[in-house]
């Protein structure tokens, strides 16, 4: 015979290696991208304690196997040494205060341009606090941003000690920032180019709308908007650059029937809903039945405490690997598929 | 149908590809991480220099031969010898790939590009799916895996001296994966003579243009150039960094060795500071337009254990080529490596044999001598190719090296090989 016969599926004679592994399940797979990845905070405290999201290797295993793509971390931890920069409270003037009703106030805030820069992203979000006490920080989203004028517009609904304090502080607060994983599903928003976009907005979730707006209508694509009513919506003077709306109520029949004439006519190539879990859940189950399979985006619901993968006050478990929310991003159905731990 | 995925668009996977097609209709499909085919071979060039010559005529007469004959049919110099090679033959670098994408096109492979593969999922030793950046699953019912052993950047950064800008492009495209070391099979790591871990990417390459007219005209007629370098600027140490053995010679320290592949020089080292490179006379402009005057990329620590037919141990459905299949340097070694993978491949499908290569071939012989050498005290800094080091030197002891093509298509009829990966049903052709 002129060939040698391998035969299959029994291994042939092997003399390289004498303890071969079989095919089992390698090392788990991170799953989804670090927000912080290759911004001026990377590496960041979890890279230098060994516990990075995306580097494999600064986790210590032999494998160089990320999913990032964009500049080496492990690069950029030779490069930076101790150099790299990390988020401080600075203090902040408070230049307007307007109240917009039901314990809601819009907060106009100083801020160098640079971080205002930074916080024109879709998901932007700072820490702000009004007393000196660190555990007085909270999380608040960036309704509209203005570097040229140093300028940031914050919104918060007074609910308990940390907004009351806002609430109290006079002229000045704390700042902390920037932020940006407050929405889940970066890379459908971000990507996203020439096409219809739906923003479902309501609750205190509206205020990740402008943003989001702004990046999309940047991007060339076509807006259109859905405020859920009552009450009215805050931020709408915030999304001129969208002219027109649909009020709609997604508590009432006539409301769902409502959003779903508008899904259907409208045919999205994309979705943001800003809200709650009833409400993704309602988008979804309504796309479903109308047959549309446009990904959808949606505002977080996940606790923050830090925003830097430090505290554990996020962590879920996703496939047997444990998940940072605040640093993750995850897709809004990979968040879903997680198991809460906390 | 069923479906073959390749992993992997390099010299290897194309072969894989091309291979692959034969027997039963089959769905063909080419995943690759970039935007362009070819992978290391997009800065590369070289073919038929020594024994190179001898493996790509067996390809040929094999069936296997439309790869060689692409890069003959853009060649920019044959038949030419340079120091320690003799009729090597150079391909454009700049009119290669788009040649190869219309070949693979032609013969109907689904080409998918942007399309890296991040993990892979199996029942039992079965690969059943691998998944891909977007996070989609692609299945399939056999695998061919050609992603090589260079980068990602984390290794060039642990092994090397970070990141060269090279042809693979990982920040832009992101970072090979491998799929072996994803199903827990432990890749072997290829080291350096001098006892660091992996190998640098032998050469470089530099803008034709930045070179004085002298240069650019020699390279021009003669397709090198061989410039002596100032004994201060003599870098031996470098030629034990190299992945590429077979020009691993005195002389290439002693002198720039440039080849012409086109709209580029290939500079045969490493990388070379560009400061002291602009004190030798004819260079004083000189501009790199691939890799750097301080890093290349890290080579050779991703090798599948596998068997002599490119099937990965423990696995039943999964192959391998090229780079990742062994410590292969070269085109012709990927395309011998890919060709088998893939011919393989497409048997396991059709319920045929899948074959090893008789060693009284070179394309044979080298697959099976470089899984021996690894046994060896010394295996891991070894490398294989046919136009150099110690697998040539055995091509010469056991006559395989040939450039008569009377004699190779002899031996090749001899072996009954004759048309092989080109029948369509290989028992029949027998």
């Amino acid at each position: 015979m002129f060939i040698d016969s391998v035969s299959w599926p029994e291994l042939s004679d092997f003399s390289g290696l004498d303890s071969l592994r079989t095919v089992k399940s390698g090392p788990p797979t991170a799953p989804g991208k670090c927000i912080d990845a290759g911004s001026d905070f990377c590496p960041c405290h979890l890279a230098e304690s060994g516990e990075c999201i995306v580097c494999s290797v600064l986790r210590g295993e032999s494998e160089c196997s990320c999913q990032w793509t964009g500049t080496c971390i492990l690069a950029q931890a030779t490069w930076v040494p101790g150099l790299n920069h990390k988020r401080e409270s600075l203090p902040a003037p408070i230049l307007a205060r307007i109240e917009v009703g039901a314990g809601t106030e819009i907060l106009h805030v100083g801020a160098p341009s640079r971080l205002a820069a930074q916080l024109t992203r879709p998901g932007s979000f700072v820490f702000v606090r009004g007393r000196d006490d660190a555990c007085f920080d909270t999380p608040l989203a960036v309704v509209q941003s203005f570097p040229g004028q140093q300028r940031i517009v914050l919104a918060y609904t007074r609910m308990g000690p940390k907004t009351q304090a806002l609430s109290d502080c006079s002229d000045r607060l704390w700042l902390r920032g920037p932020y940006w994983n407050g929405i889940r599903g970066h890379e459908i928003i971000e990507s996203v180019r020439g096409r219809r976009v739906l923003l479902v907005l309501s609750g205190m979730a509206q205020v990740c709308g402008p943003n989001i707006a702004r990046t999309l209508l940047r991007n060339g694509n076509q807006v259109g908007l859905v405020y859920d009513t009552p009450p009215f919506p805050f931020v709408t003077p915030y999304l001129q650059d969208v002219p027109t709306a649909h009020f709609i109520n997604l508590n009432s029949g006539r409301g769902r029937a409502a959003i779903r004439d508008v899904l259907r006519e409208e045919v999205p190539d994309c979705l943001f809903s800003g809200g709650g879990k009833p409400q993704h859940a309602l988008l979804r189950r309504t796309m479903d039945e109308l047959g549309l399979t446009a990904p959808m985006a949606t505002s977080r619901t996940r606790r923050m405490c830090c925003g830097e993968g430090i505290c554990g006050a996020c962590v879920t478990e996703l496939d047997g690997t444990l998940i940072r929310n605040c640093k993750t991003c995850l897709l809004p159905e990979e968040e879903r598929a997680g198991r809460d731990n906390s | 149908m069923s479906t073959i995925i390749i992993i992997g668009g390099g010299w290897a996977g194309c072969a894989a590809a091309l291979a692959a097609r034969r027997g039963k209709a089959k769905h063909v499909i080419l995943l690759e991480r970039t935007d362009l085919l070819l992978g290391c071979g997009l800065a590369g060039g070289i073919m038929r220099n020594n024994g190179r010559h001898t493996a790509a005529e067996e390809l040929r007469l094999m069936g296997a031969g439309a790869l060689v004959d692409a890069a003959d049919g853009v060649a920019t110099h044959v038949g030419f010898d340079f120091p320690g090679h003799h009729h090597a033959t150079l391909y454009s670098t700049t009119r290669m790939e788009p040649a190869v994408r219309v070949l693979l096109r032609d013969k109907g492979v689904d080409l998918r590009f942007l399309g890296r593969v991040v993990d892979v999922r199996a029942t039992g030793q079965r690969i059943e799916a691998v998944r891909l950046a977007d996070r989609t699953w692609l299945g399939g019912d056999v695998f061919v895996e050609c992603t090589g052993s260079a980068g990602p950047m984390g290794n060039c950064v642990r092994y090397g001296n970070g990141c060269a800008m090279c042809m693979l492009r990982c920040p832009s495209f992101g970072p090979r994966v491998s799929l072996t070391a994803r199903l827990g099979i432990e890749d072997v790591v290829g080291m350096r003579q001098d006892g660091a871990v992996g190998s640098l990417s032998g050469s470089c390459e530099l803008r034709k243009d930045s070179l004085s007219a002298a240069l650019q005209q020699t390279l021009d007629r003669d397709g090198v150039s061989v410039t002596p370098l100032p004994a201060a600027l003599v870098h031996r140490e470098m030629l034990n960094r190299k992945s590429c053995r077979q020009y691993a010679l005195p002389v290439f320290a002693e002198n720039i060795v440039l080849l012409d592949t086109g709209g580029q020089a290939k500079l045969m080292t490493p990388y070379f500071p560009l400061e002291q490179l602009r004190e030798v006379p004819g260079f004083e402009r000189a501009l790199y337009s691939h890799g750097s005057g301080m890093s290349n990329s890290v080579r050779f620590l991703s090798r599948a254990p596998r068997d002599d037919g490119m099937r990965v141990a423990g696995t039943d459905n999964l192959l391998c080529a090229g780079e990742k299949s062994g410590f292969f340097v070269g085109h012709t070694e990927a395309m011998v490596t890919g060709t088998l993978a893939g011919y393989n491949a497409a048997a396991l499908l059709d319920g045929g044999r899948a074959v090893s290569l008789p060693r009284d071939s070179a394309c044979g012989d080298i697959i099976a001598t470089e899984a021996e050498g690894l046994g060896r005290d010394d295996g891991l800094r070894q490398r294989y190719t046919f136009s150099g080091g110690i697998y040539f030197e055995r091509m010469r002891e056991r006559g395989l090296y040939a450039t008569d093509p009377a004699e190779i298509r002899k031996r090749i009829d001899r072996l009954g090989l004759t048309g092989f990966f080109a029948a369509v049903d290989h028992d029949a052709a027998a």
